[in-house]
């Protein structure tokens, strides 16, 4: 006996409806507890077995058949549906999105990051010291006697103590050395950034400064390894290879002998190029320590020896970024520091990841 | 310290050009701060004959001229009254620089009649502000010799920077020593020096009134008097080198003393002799006596420095400045002249006591030559013999200490020990001699006599300096400096949470800016009563040490505000300074919010960042640098900083971790801040423990099965009750169970009443062996709501 019912007109049927009520009466004429194939399911068990499970299957085949459409047919008019709603749905996206403010490390803090990079990778560590210091740190053990021309009022914060004796605000990183050698025994390697203080205001000056000092001591530093060190460094920092540089004899009272030294640069519509050149600016002074400072600092002189160098943070940052007025750097201009001022995900690593 | 390449040559016999002379000043120590070579701006212009001076067919005041050079004959028209026919001026051509205006001159038509070049003034050649006329010269000048040549401005002024530890090339002497040792000529005899037999006693002597201990002090004095001598004007030859480095010529023995000054670095005085009554002495000052110096200042001296007087009054200041009343005019007739030696630190007292600086001054501070009492008084006779005639005295001198000899043992191989160079003992030997040094050469040891000049040189570093800077530091090898052994922490905890935070707090939206560590007085003493003075201030406004960073922050406001940026999150991350803290200061990251934000957009929300905001940030950061947030304990802040009730002190333990709310309204009132600003501090140091390198600090993630449970309750509580203590004492029931307690909403008002408060509570539980039951959930339930009651006397809300 063979169904009185088409699967393929079936198909049709259901693939022809608009709406999903037209999709559930098909469904119910069929497969509703009424419907075509449970009142046949219901039937089945008048017959023979062979004669059953020949339609059994038949109507399982039929039933999944019919399913199949259906949910088909259902999902299709349900998305065209969404999608007539979508038509309607409009929104403006070239509306301005919320600018979030990014937040940005100064200058400064970036020339300092860059520097105990380089330096890190030569294996120096970072040393701090305090602003306010004594007398026999800033200046004394440094062999700068009183009375020197260094120590001029003018160039010298001075600020009274409780217990009488008069303070410095310290006008260079320098002490920090003085601190590092009463403390640790050689082989020393440290570097020191930190702020520094003079009485000095103008246009290239400002009462507050920032100083990276260096200092190393063992006991075969030589002159050649400090201006290898120095090189390398300012090649790394200026991230330029042939730097044109010079290596000039100078004064300090803390080394002997010293040296300063310049780096080329050429100046084009104001703006300057470092490294090659015909003028040369000054960039950092240096030299082997002095004996005198080493015995101060309790280091016997007859075995250690070593060499410190010192350089202006501004004027690195200033001229690695193109940073024209040095005031700038401490003014609270939300522009200014938004423009010159890094990502903090502007990390300095060779591999710029 | 100025000199010219002629006065340089007096001293030194060279072939050598300006170029290399510059250069190799710099390269050994004696940095060139100025080279002015005029012979380049000025080698255009030359002396021309005006054949004919005719006038100017339409204008009254100019003349057309035909101006005879060297390069031909052109028309110039030219306003000068005093361009005529047969004089010789000065000729500029087409396309020359002219350096007083500036401007490079171009063929032009002056009222239709062409004019090629110009005949110049002074003012227009830059030398003078004369511009009533053109410049004449002699018409013994031939056509075409260079102005420069006619004006004796053809020798080039060259400016140093000499390092304080030089004082013996604060000479001309001295620098053209240290160019001949780096081969660039010879060191011709002292001209100056040569020794003068006086003939009569003088009538005057030198006393001292400084022995035994106080003898250092001035070690000396000698002088001679100069009988019947003619003071005029100096010749032109002196008057030219005293203008060229700056100096006036006033009249010749004046300048003397000041030339020879410059050329050999040794500072002298000259009395007018008959304003001098009895000898002169060396002595203290009394209290309270004064002195009427050369620049007319009437000066107060204190007991400490040196004066020199004669039975009557001051005439001079030690090493600083002579007296008035006896200094030299044209009327003088007879001199008396001062060669003397001081203590550098006693002049240096004294010129800072009185605020005076001189060149005497400048070189007794950085010490002289002890020898130069004996060559001194002979350059000085020599000088004002030539130049003033009349008669010279014997030599009068006091007692003068003697100088002791200072020698060095000087092993060879420290160059290269030291300097990182090799240099042969010979070479070593001849840098070093060619300098003045005298050397007994034993092996590899140098027996060395340092010469009385070279204050500066005291031991093995200072002639291991002397051989490179003259061999040339461009010589120093480079070595190798990578360093892999050792490794080492390259900051230690402290300093990794100073640096680490800068990116931190800027990574939460926040600018880093940079403030003095100063700040104004009023300010700081607003926000704290412990505060250090600077003495010595640079302004008023930057006189103390900043106690807080805050109000340096607040500064931006205002600022920003007249740039219509009416919000921003700022920061610094710096000291703080008080008589308290260790070391007098302490590390904090300071930051302030204020103003909408993100606002000014329309979908943005509109309200101001507020304490809740930047408490957000606060816990990001710290949480960023490890510290476990969920244990900080709430305090009350005890400054003026904060607002009293919408501010908290963060804690672990003893250690104050952070500051942090709205700040106290009667600060920002006196700052002139109209706005309400929020603000945290976080005390860099104390994060230090949380950030020491540990090599393994992530536990095994646990990955639980068990199905979590949220359960809702809402609680009324007196006012005063705070949240985080409720929060806590939830967690505190099952540590393990409840995973998260959080509050979702708050309210007060009129529902409910005024002297309480309704919070709702969420709390997570995950079970931790096998899913919850019924009963297990309703058991935590009446557990929290029972601990709640009890705990803060609150109530269900129904």
């Amino acid at each position: 006996m063979a169904l009185s019912v088409d699967a393929v007109d079936i198909k049709k049927r259901i693939e022809s409806c608009k709406k999903l009520q037209e999709v559930e009466g098909i469904r119910l004429e069929y497969l509703g507890k009424k419907g075509l194939i449970p009142s046949e399911m219901k039937l089945l068990g008048k017959l023979s077995i062979d004669e059953r499970k020949l339609k059994g299957q038949e109507l399982n085949k039929l039933k999944s058949v019919i399913e199949e459409a259906i949910d088909n047919q259902k999902s299709f008019i349900e998305n065209q549906e969404i999608e007539k709603k979508l038509q309607n749905e409009n929104i403006d996206v070239t509306l301005p999105q919320l600018e979030i403010i990014n937040g940005k490390i100064h200058p400064i803090s970036q020339t300092i990051f860059s520097i105990i990079e380089i330096f890190g990778n030569l294996n120096y560590s970072v040393e701090a010291g305090p602003d306010i210091e004594s007398d026999f740190n800033n200046f004394s053990a440094l062999n700068i006697p009183p009375h020197h021309p260094a120590r001029e009022m003018q160039d010298t914060f001075y600020v009274q103590n409780s217990d009488g004796e008069e303070n410095v605000l310290r006008t260079h990183t320098s002490p920090v050395q003085v601190r590092t050698m009463l403390k640790t025994k050689p082989p020393i390697k440290i570097i020191v950034p930190g702020r520094t203080y003079r009485s000095d205001s103008d246009s290239t000056h400002t009462p507050m400064f920032h100083q990276v000092e260096g200092l190393v001591v063992n006991k075969d530093a030589t002159m050649a390894d400090l201006k290898s060190t120095l090189i390398t460094f300012l090649k790394d920092f200026f991230e330029i290879e042939n730097l044109k540089y010079r290596f000039r004899p100078s004064y300090f009272p803390f080394t002997e002998p010293s040296a300063e030294m310049d780096v080329a640069f050429t100046k084009k519509n104001n703006v300057l190029k470092i490294g090659e050149g015909d003028e040369w600016l000054e960039i950092l002074g240096c030299g082997m320590v002095n004996p005198k400072v080493l015995e101060n600092c309790n280091i016997d002189s007859s075995v250690y020896q070593g060499f410190a160098f010192g350089m202006g943070i501004e004027r690195l940052s200033m001229l690695k970024y193109g940073i024209t007025d040095m005031r700038g750097l401490f003014d609270l201009n939300i522009k200014w520091l938004d423009h010159y001022g890094f990502s903090p995900l502007d990390l300095r690593n060779k591999a710029e990841v | 310290m100025k000199f010219t390449l002629n006065w340089l040559k007096d001293h030194l016999d060279t072939s050598k050009n300006l170029d290399t002379i510059v250069e190799t000043l710099t390269n050994i120590g004696l940095e060139i701060e100025n080279v002015e070579d005029k012979s380049k701006t000025f080698n255009d212009f030359t002396v021309a004959e005006v054949l004919k001076a005719e006038q100017h067919p339409d204008a009254d005041r100019l003349k057309v001229c035909s101006v005879k050079t060297i390069d031909g004959t052109f028309q110039v028209v030219c306003g000068a009254p005093n361009a005529r026919t047969g004089m010789k001026g000065i000729f500029a051509p087409e396309n020359s620089f002219i350096p007083g205006t500036g401007i490079k001159l171009k063929k032009s038509k002056i009222r239709g009649v062409e004019s090629c070049g110009m005949l110049v003034s002074e003012r227009e050649m830059g030398i003078s502000d004369e511009h009533d006329g053109i410049i004449e010269v002699d018409t013994k000048h031939k056509i075409g010799e260079k102005f420069i040549e006619v004006f004796n401005l053809d020798d080039p002024v060259i400016e140093i920077n000499i390092t304080p530890n030089r004082g013996d090339c604060l000479s001309v002497r001295g620098i053209a020593r240290d160019l001949a040792a780096a081969g660039l000529g010879t060191l011709k005899e002292n001209a100056l020096i040569k020794s003068i037999q006086g003939t009569f006693k003088s009538p005057i002597k030198w006393e001292k009134a400084f022995s035994g201990d106080e003898e250092y002090l001035c070690p000396g004095v000698a002088g001679r008097y100069f009988k019947n001598v003619i003071n005029k004007e100096s010749p032109a030859w002196l008057q030219q080198r005293l203008k060229a480095i700056g100096l006036r010529p006033i009249s010749a023995l004046v300048d003397i003393t000041n030339y020879i000054t410059y050329d050999l670095g040794r500072p002298l005085h000259v009395y007018d002799a008959d304003k001098i009554d009895g000898n002169l002495k060396m002595r203290f000052a009394k209290k309270n006596e004064t002195c009427l110096t050369l620049d007319e200042e009437k000066r107060e001296c204190t007991a400490d420095m040196i004066v020199i007087s004669d039975n009557q009054q001051l005439h001079g200041v030690g090493g600083v400045m002579g007296g008035l009343d006896s200094g030299c005019s044209l009327n003088t007739k007879n001199v008396f002249l001062e060669v003397a030696l001081f203590d550098p630190i006693s002049v240096t007292k004294t010129g800072r006591h009185l605020k005076l600086q001189s060149d005497a001054r400048y070189r007794f501070e950085r010490g002289i030559d002890p020898h130069s009492i004996e060559w001194g008084v002979d350059a000085a006779t020599s000088m004002i013999s030539d130049l003033c005639g009349g008669e010279v005295s014997e030599l009068v001198q006091t007692n003068v200490l003697d100088n002791k000899e200072s020698k060095i043992t000087f092993n060879t191989n420290k160059v290269k020990s030291l300097g990182g160079l090799d240099i042969k003992n010979d070479k070593q030997k001849s840098i070093l001699e060619s300098l003045g040094f005298n050397i007994v050469e034993k092996n590899n040891i140098f027996e060395i006599l340092v010469p009385s000049f070279r204050l500066d040189i005291e031991g093995e570093a200072d002639i291991v300096e002397e051989i490179i800077r003259i061999y040339g530091f461009d010589k120093i090898p480079l070595t190798d400096v990578n360093d892999i052994h050792n490794k080492k922490n390259i900051l230690s905890p402290e300093l990794k949470s100073f640096y680490k935070i800068k990116r931190v707090i800027a990574n939460q939206g926040y600018l880093e800016a940079v403030t003095w560590s100063f700040m104004d007085e009023i300010a700081a003493k607003l926000v704290s009563t412990d505060v250090i003075e600077i003495k010595n201030p640079i302004s008023s406004d930057l006189k103390v040490m900043r106690p807080s960073n805050i109000p340096n922050l607040l500064n931006a406001i205002n600022l920003n505000k007249s740039k219509i940026i009416n919000s921003g999150k700022l920061f610094e991350v710096g000291p703080i300074f008080a008589t308290s803290l260790k070391n007098k200061q302490t590390n904090v990251a300071t930051a302030i919010g204020y103003g909408n934000i993100n606002g000014g957009n329309w979908n943005s929300i509109n309200h101001d960042f507020d304490v809740f905001a930047i408490k957000s940030d606060l816990m990001q950061i710290l949480k960023a640098l490890n510290v476990p947030v969920d244990n900080l304990l709430y305090e009350n802040i005890k400054n003026k900083i904060f607002h009293p009730g919408k501010s908290s002190l963060l804690r672990i333990g003893k250690n104050i971790l952070a500051n942090f709310g709205e700040l106290n309204p009667i600060l920002l009132q006196s700052l002139d801040i109209r706005h309400s600003v929020v603000a945290f501090e976080i005390f860099t140091d104390t994060l230090a423990q949380f950030l020491t390198k540990k090599t393994s600090t992530i536990s095994a993630f646990d990955n639980n099965p068990y199905q979590m449970v949220e359960r809702d309750f809402a609680f009324l509580f007196p006012k005063s009750v705070k949240a985080n203590d409720i929060i806590n004492k939830i967690k505190k029931i099952d540590k393990k169970v409840i995973e998260k307690v959080s509050i979702f909403d708050v309210y007060e008002g009129e529902k409910i009443e005024s002297d309480l408060k309704s919070i709702a509570i969420r709390v997570l539980l995950q079970p931790i062996e096998k899913t919850f039951s019924d009963e297990e959930i309703e058991n935590l339930s009446n557990q929290i709501i029972d601990t709640v009651i009890t705990s803060f006397e609150a109530s269900l809300r129904k």
